[in-house]
């Protein structure tokens, strides 16, 4: 036993260079990063990145609680490593939570930085990934008027889109699962720089390949996000046909999505379908009744609008097979006989599938008023 | 090797001669001064001595129970030498306890236990009364386990004072006291206690067995008892447990375990120890169950965070900083900014502060302690951190690791070095090794056992039935059986769940 | 400390399921088969009964033997012997696989710098302070991790509700039956086959009826984990299940509860690390049983460091990268470890009954 114990300790003596500590203070925490491309074709990154010593309680005022550092290098990789160039410590990057790609580099393709993301244990896999408008590093330069760190801010301004419901949120793995699942194409977010203290978030981005090639209009993310069941909370906004009455509802409960079917005579067609529970949020009309819905052509509206939302994200997604909405992969889950046939001419076959709509309204409170003057 | 000691009186009896047998008391004694000879006559005729050891004895006693009938014993001028002996004993000695004895290694031993020897001429046998009498400090309550309900009665340093404390509590013949004599110089007397028929045979004779295997000159404390007999010597965690309190050694040796009293020590010892019992205190039963239960759970919590706060400190703030969420490391990012330290030095410096200031709090008398506490407070606690030189989360990771540390006072030394293996090993390998570290913890913990018995018994093999009396304190009318480590039986009887005026209808 | 096994059924349950849980925690088992591999968990599983029925027939036929007695029982001393070291060859093997796994696993996402020798050293080191201290601590020590293992399968189960999308399940069915078959295969030697060499290990704990009882109930513990996390992983990551080095791990590290219940991942790592020390731990004794039984010595005590010593070596000198050691596991190991696992038990058992058979007959004759 005592010779045993000897050799413990000699093993932890060993040991005593503790190869894997790190200090906090040695570390710089970096909370955003932004991917450019540079003037010379290479990868420029951006990071932003936590001043520890603004932060506390007693820091000395004039500091500010961030600071941005640049690199740039053959892969993502490289440029990341470069940045300690200039940088007085290593940067740490599990702490980092939004990765902000630049529309140029977005076209040249994402495919190393995501590889990285996933293959590294460091930085987290759930991080917010969005795509914007212009350069990178101008969204993590933006000065927000609110909150100390600006990339903590944009990470809770993208989750609260969730309220509005108008752009995804898409993280690494989500998008990675897509690809594996053979979803040529994903929808990312899109941030844009509004002003010098403001950003937006707001459409989506199609990255087909790892590469950016297109943008979807608001009502077409709104369509992506009905059918893949990620809207939760938001509005929706209807203009009953011929009395012209703005009939705003909030929604509280919903669930919706489509499924590929075969009907009886063998024809392969897409059902979606939504259930919606709302409340009455405003409804603008001197004459209203005390119960605006039984007003003529109330639902028919709201589900009017609804259809014509997922309508438009269709026609994108069937037009030039940027099947972000994936369709190939419902037909191979649900119906995995019938896309084994069509497998060979899914993209022709794709555009010409028929859908059908089913959309379910109801209403289950008209507010604290009951008449509008 | 047996210690040497002056065995020149070993198996000798007395000689019929008195004169011969107080020289020979005398060389014995060495003249020592406490040692007093008396010698007298009885009934003018009859040469006698007395041989008491001063202090030990009640002189009132000796005065109205020996010396004054032996001296105006007129009437034994008559009695034949043959039968002077029965005679003194039966009609002159008013004492309690007398008896005769020839043997000299046993009359030196009542001697210095507190008894007078009355010594006769021509006889060679001795008469041993018993006039015990010496100030002890009187029964007082408990400084180590005081409790706000219960018995604040404590034990004594005086054996019999003890096993007056623990007869009162259990009126039952079956409460056996088993007395031994250990330590070749010092002759402290151990007493063996135990209910008969609920302690296993096999446990009181291990019990007895290691305590007659001692072989050392002195006995002056319950701790050397405990270390001669302990099963895991060379473990820290200890396998025998103390009680200062009657009530608590009671509920033990009910429960089939098996007490041991020392002369001159206040600590009982109990035997066999589980590492739950050093969860439990007295006042746990004497309450009310819920709170209590409770309260256990927090000192099991406390224990796990003493022992592993300041590792896990190390393992966040210098291995696994991803495992933050991202506020707190800000926090701690914003503290540790500026501070001149790794922060595994931080906390060894801090540490051993912690223990220096704990020492001397406790070795101090009371009103420097206070001072010491106070100014290692300030000092150590306030100054460090306004002064750059160690963090303040650290500071509060200590004081937590302090405050929990004595929630378990049972488990204090045990946690000390826990800690700092705990400390060490994830200094090294960060969480793993703390995961590791504790493995190896519990390993080592599910291989002790406390005389047959598992020390981790309920919890490591896991008895189901007895989890409510470790990590809570079911109600009393839910104890059935005693528990299964030590003797199974019933003790309590069906439906004592109080059940109010529900049926007076 | 020998000689004394005072091991309850219960505990017996709990060291198989660990047992099983062990290495396959971190990995995905059928990871081939992707949305599919609870398929080939189940088959695995099934045909692991038939494992099971045989080596329960075993432990009846003579009870009160370990395997290297029967196999000295069936084929003489010299042929016995030979399969007896074939088998502690590989003991040694499985337990370097283990202690590899680990550290590799531990060298890709946790210790990135720490030397990979320095892991291998700690973890073997403290794995023989366990089996210094025998089985019954061990199986006491898994009673409680157990519990742990269970539980936090369960929890973070539950943690990850929000991200599950049972979308992933569909079809339920493969189309490819026969990578099912395949996979079912490679599950059976790893990790239910594996269990065999308690067979070198139950004869002290009591009788076959006690101990097939834990072994059974044991087995499908661990099953239900294995298959709880299988399908917990499915639901979250997907069809990128595949494509994970280490799925379970990746799926945890997605929690996130509220911004402040996230980056659990290190903590589960530390649950897997629980199950695979019990693993280790019992290879480990029961190659320091093998050992001494064959050598007929007293106590195995001082065979434990030297046996530290090779598999340190081992380990360290065998796998490279954990791409290595998946090959390693699908398209060696089954091929090597049913020889152990089925072969030479059935042919054991059938030299066993023949003997029996023999016996009977030739005081008629």
């Amino acid at each position: 036993m005592k010779k045993f114990n000897l050799l413990l300790m000699a093993t932890l003596l060993l040991a005593t260079s503790c190869y894997d500590r790190r200090e906090i203070n040695h570390l710089e925490i970096v909370a955003g990063i932004g991917f450019d491309l540079s003037n010379d074709n290479q990868i420029e990154v951006s990071f932003q990145i936590l001043n520890a010593g603004a932060l506390g309680k007693n820091a000395s005022g004039g500091l500010e609680p961030y600071w941005i550092l640049q690199s740039k290098g053959k892969t993502t990789f490289d440029a990341i490593r470069k940045a300690t160039y200039t940088s007085p410590n290593k940067l740490f990057f599990s702490h980092n939570q939004v990765i902000i790609i630049s529309e140029d580099l977005a076209k040249q393709g994402i495919r190393g930085i995501m590889d990285l993301w996933l293959r590294d244990e460091e930085p987290r896999e759930d991080t917010k990934m969005t795509i914007c408008e212009g350069k990178a590093i101008d969204i993590l330069k933006t000065k927000l008027p609110h909150g100390l760190i600006p990339a903590y801010e944009i990470v809770n301004m993208i989750e609260a889109s969730i309220v509005a419901a108008y752009a995804p949120i898409i993280t690494p793995i989500d998008h990675r699962r897509l690809t594996a699942a053979n979803i040529p194409c994903t929808v990312f977010g899109k941030i844009v720089k509004t002003s010098e203290t403001e950003l937006e978030y707001k459409g989506g981005a199609l990255v087909k390949d790892d590469k950016l090639v297109d943008y979807l209009t608001e009502t077409e993310t709104r369509g992506y996000l009905w059918l893949k069941c990620k809207i939760k909370d938001g509005l929706i906004i209807a203009k009953t046909k011929d009395s012209n009455i703005v009939i705003t509802l909030e929604i509280i409960r919903a669930k919706s999505g489509f499924k590929p079917v075969l009907t009886k005579n063998g024809q392969l067609t897409f059902r979606a379908r939504a259930d919606i529970t709302g409340r009455l949020g405003e409804f603008e009309d001197s004459k209203s009744i005390v119960d605006p819905t039984a007003w003529p052509g109330f639902i028919e509206a709201l589900q009017e609008t609804v259809k014509e939302e997922m309508r438009a994200a269709i026609a994108k997604a069937t037009y030039n097979n940027l099947d972000f909405l994936g369709l190939n992969d419902s037909v191979r889950k649900y119906l995995p006989k019938t896309f084994k046939q069509l497998a060979s001419s899914w993209e022709e076959i794709m555009p010409l599938i028929p859908f059908t709509f089913e959309i379910n309204i109801q209403i289950i409170g008209v507010g604290m008023v009951k008449k509008s003057f | 090797m047996r210690p040497k000691e002056a065995t020149y009186f070993n198996k000798q009896i007395l000689h019929t001669s008195l004169g011969k047998n107080i020289q020979a008391m005398k060389a014995i004694f060495n003249n020592s001064s406490d040692c007093i000879f008396r010698e007298f006559t009885i009934a003018e005729k009859l040469k006698a001595a007395l041989i008491i050891i001063d202090g030990l004895i009640n002189k009132e006693t000796l005065h109205e129970d020996v010396i004054k009938p032996l001296m105006f014993a007129y009437a034994a001028s008559e009695i034949p030498p043959k039968r002077i002996m029965p005679y003194l004993q039966t009609k002159l000695l008013t004492a309690s306890e007398v008896k005769e004895e020839t043997d000299i290694s046993k009359i030196i031993e009542a001697i210095l236990a507190g008894d007078c020897a009355l010594l006769v001429d021509n006889q060679n046998t001795a008469i041993i009364i018993s006039v015990k009498g010496f100030t002890t400090r009187s029964v007082a309550e408990p400084t180590a386990e005081s409790v706000i309900r219960g018995p604040r009665e404590g034990f004594t340093e005086a054996l019999r004072t003890n096993t007056s404390l623990l007869r009162r509590k259990i009126k039952n013949p079956n409460l056996v006291f088993e007395t031994l004599t250990v330590g070749v110089r010092t002759n402290t007397l151990v007493n063996v206690v135990y209910v008969k028929g609920l302690a296993k045979k096999e446990l009181i004779n291990e019990v007895k067995r290691r305590i007659q295997a001692i072989n050392i000159d002195q006995i002056l404390d319950a701790g050397y008892i405990e270390q001669l007999i302990e099963d895991n010597p060379l473990s820290i965690f200890a396998t025998i447990g103390f009680t200062e309190k009657p009530d608590v050694l009671a509920a033990k040796i009910l429960e089939g375990r098996v007490g041991v009293l020392v002369d001159g020590s206040p600590n009982a010892l109990t035997i066999p120890l589980l590492f739950s019992e050093k969860f439990q205190t007295a006042e746990d039963y004497y309450a009310r169950p819920f709170f209590m239960s409770f309260i256990r759970l927090i000192r099991y919590l406390s224990f796990l965070i003493s022992i592993t706060a300041p590792a896990y400190y190390i393992v966040l703030t210098s291995f696994d900083i991803e495992l933050l969420p991202t506020p707190f490391l800000i926090s701690i990012a914003a503290s540790t900014e500026g501070t001149p330290f790794p922060a595994i030095v931080e906390i060894m410096i801090m540490g051993f502060f912690l223990e220096v200031l704990r020492e001397a709090g406790v070795r101090m008398p009371r009103p420097i302690g206070q001072a010491v506490s106070i100014v290692g407070a300030l000092v150590i606690g306030e100054a460090a951190v306004s002064a750059g030189l160690v963090a303040a989360p650290l500071v509060i990771v200590v004081a937590v690791t302090a405050i929990t540390s004595f929630i378990v006072p049972a488990l204090y030394e045990e946690g000390a070095l826990l800690r700092i293996f705990l400390i060490l090993i994830s200094a090294f390998f960060g969480l793993i090794g703390l995961g590791v570290g504790f493995l190896l913890l519990l390993v080592h913990l599910a291989s002790l056992r406390s005389f047959g018995v598992s020390f981790m018994s309920p919890i490591m093999p896991l008895e189901g039935e007895e989890m409510k009396d470790t990590f809570i304190r079911a109600p009393l009318w839910l104890f059935f059986r005693r528990p299964k480590a030590l003797n199974n039986s019933i003790r309590l009887g069906k439906g004592q769940m109080p059940k109010g005026e529900r049926d007076k209808s | 400390m020998e000689g004394k096994y005072p091991v309850s059924s219960r505990q017996v349950l709990a060291l198989i399921a660990m047992f099983i849980l062990g290495t396959s925690l971190l990995f995905s088992l059928g990871q081939e088969l992707g949305r599919h591999s609870w398929l080939g968990i189940i088959t695995g599983f099934i045909a692991f009964l038939f494992l099971f029925w045989l080596y329960y027939f075993l432990l009846k036929l003579e009870p009160g033997k370990s395997l290297f007695g029967l196999n000295e029982q069936a084929f003489g001393r010299g042929l016995g012997t030979v399969i007896n070291l074939w088998y502690l060859i590989y003991f040694f093997v499985l337990l370097s696989v283990v202690v590899g796994n680990f550290v590799d696993f531990i060298n890709s996402v946790i210790l990135i710098q720490t030397p990979e020798i320095l892991l291998t050293i700690f973890l073997t080191l403290t794995a023989a302070y366990a089996v210094k201290k025998g089985l019954e601590s061990i199986a006491r020590l898994s009673e409680i991790m157990v519990f742990c293992v269970f539980t936090t399968a369960i929890v973070v189960t539950l943690l990850l509700f929000d991200k599950i999308d049972t979308t992933n399940f569909w079809p339920l069915w493969p189309q490819n039956w026969a990578l099912v078959l395949r996979s079912g295969f490679s599950i059976l030697t790893f990790p239910f086959g594996e269990t065999v060499i308690f067979l070198s290990i139950f004869y002290q704990l009591g009788g076959p009826q006690k101990v097939s009882k834990g072994f059974f109930w044991g087995s499908v513990v661990g099953v239900f984990v294995l298959l709880v996390i299988a399908l917990r992983n499915i639901a979250v990551l997907g069809e990128f299940v595949k494509f994970s080095t280490y799925p379970a791990y990746d799926s945890v590290r997605l929690i996130n509860i509220a911004r402040f219940i996230t980056r659990a991942e290190v903590v589960i790592s530390l649950n897997y690390m629980f199950a695979g020390y019990v693993k280790a731990t019992t290879v480990y004794y029961s190659l320091c049983l093998g050992l001494k039984e064959i050598f007929r010595l007293k106590t195995y005590q001082h065979l434990v460091l030297p046996i530290a010593a090779l598999v340190i070596l081992n380990a360290h000198l065998s796998f490279s990268t954990n791409v290595q050691n998946v090959f390693f596991a699908f398209e060696v190991y089954p091929f090597f470890a049913i020889i152990f696992q089925l072969i030479l038990i059935l042919a054991t058992l059938i030299m066993l009954l023949i003997k029996k058979q023999l016996g009977r007959r030739r005081p008629t004759i």
